[in-house]
């Protein structure tokens, strides 16, 4: 699973560098999440801009690694594409996760709420 | 010239005729990294008929629900069996065709899709079981049977990029 990190201020960045998630890379894409998040960002930013597809396993092991991370952290969504943004629409998980269009705005939002 | 389905039982590539007909008819072991190759494959087939973003969305969504449960339900994980994969387009859109000879749909019919939270309402955060809920939403017309062991199930989508 082909995912990179950044940091932009205290925020971890991972950046998803795959077109699909899918059930074909669930479990990959979950173990990766969790490993690049490590333990200490209060915010991780998960940039899907480059993902064109998510069906119900990895729209799975997206809940999941937010579960994962834990209550006191906050695992927020950035540049979902139409496809992906129906997925999370359709399953009423666009009101579960803070979704913003870049990762700049879910920085900022992040250095208000703090 | 005439085309006779019977011939094309591993991978066939019939002409796509403006009256409609078979787009695409595939067969393949049933793993997950399969059915990606399956849809991508089964999308590339449908670009002739020009598909709304919102159609090819819908439709790449409903073939990853339903194949990648006859991954998880139908077959042993150690003995993964076949699925065939038809696709027609008509006059009434697309219709999805899949055949697997894996266990029968529990209770012999396929799940309500009922929003898993609707159905365990504790689990705040519920992980899976929304394929079904989605292909509900997302397909007009949803066939299923079963007969000398092979599960058969039809999804039709309509097309709003397509005058019906």
């Amino acid at each position: 699973m082909q995912m990179s990190v950044s940091d932009v201020g205290k925020a971890k960045v991972i950046t998803v560098d795959e077109p699909r998630i899918d059930a074909a890379v669930a479990v990959r894409f979950k173990d990766s999440l969790k490993e690049l998040a490590g333990n200490r960002p209060k915010q991780v930013v998960l940039d899907l801009s480059k993902v064109e597809f998510v069906d119900s396993s990895g729209l799975g092991s997206i809940v999941g690694s937010m579960k994962t991370l834990g209550r006191s952290r906050r695992l927020d969504l950035v540049g979902l594409t139409p496809a992906v943004a129906k997925v999370f629409r359709m399953t009423r998980m666009d009101s579960v996760f803070h979704i913003f269009d870049t990762v700049e705005d879910a920085v900022e939002d992040m250095a208000d709420a703090s | 010239m005439r085309h006779d389905p019977s011939i094309g039982h591993v991978s066939s590539d019939p002409p796509a005729t403006a009256a409609g007909g078979v787009l695409s008819r595939t067969a393949f072991r049933a793993t997950y990294e399969n059915v990606r190759l399956a849809i991508e494959n089964a999308m590339e087939k449908l670009t002739p008929l020009k598909l709304s973003d919102e159609d090819s969305s819908s439709i790449q969504l409903i073939l990853a629900e339903a194949l990648n449960n006859v991954v998880e339900h139908a077959y042993p994980e150690s003995q993964p069996g076949n699925i065939k994969l038809v696709l027609r387009h008509g006059r009434a859109g697309v219709l999805i065709e899949i055949r697997d000879t894996g266990r029968p749909m529990p209770m012999g019919r396929t799940p309500l899709g009922v929003h898993p939270h609707e159905r365990e309402p504790d689990e705040k955060l519920p992980e899976g079981g929304y394929g079904w809920f989605l292909i509900r939403q997302l397909a007009r017309d949803v066939v299923y049977d079963r007969s000398n062991g092979e599960n058969f199930l039809i999804f039709r989508v309509a097309l709003d990029s397509i005058a019906s």
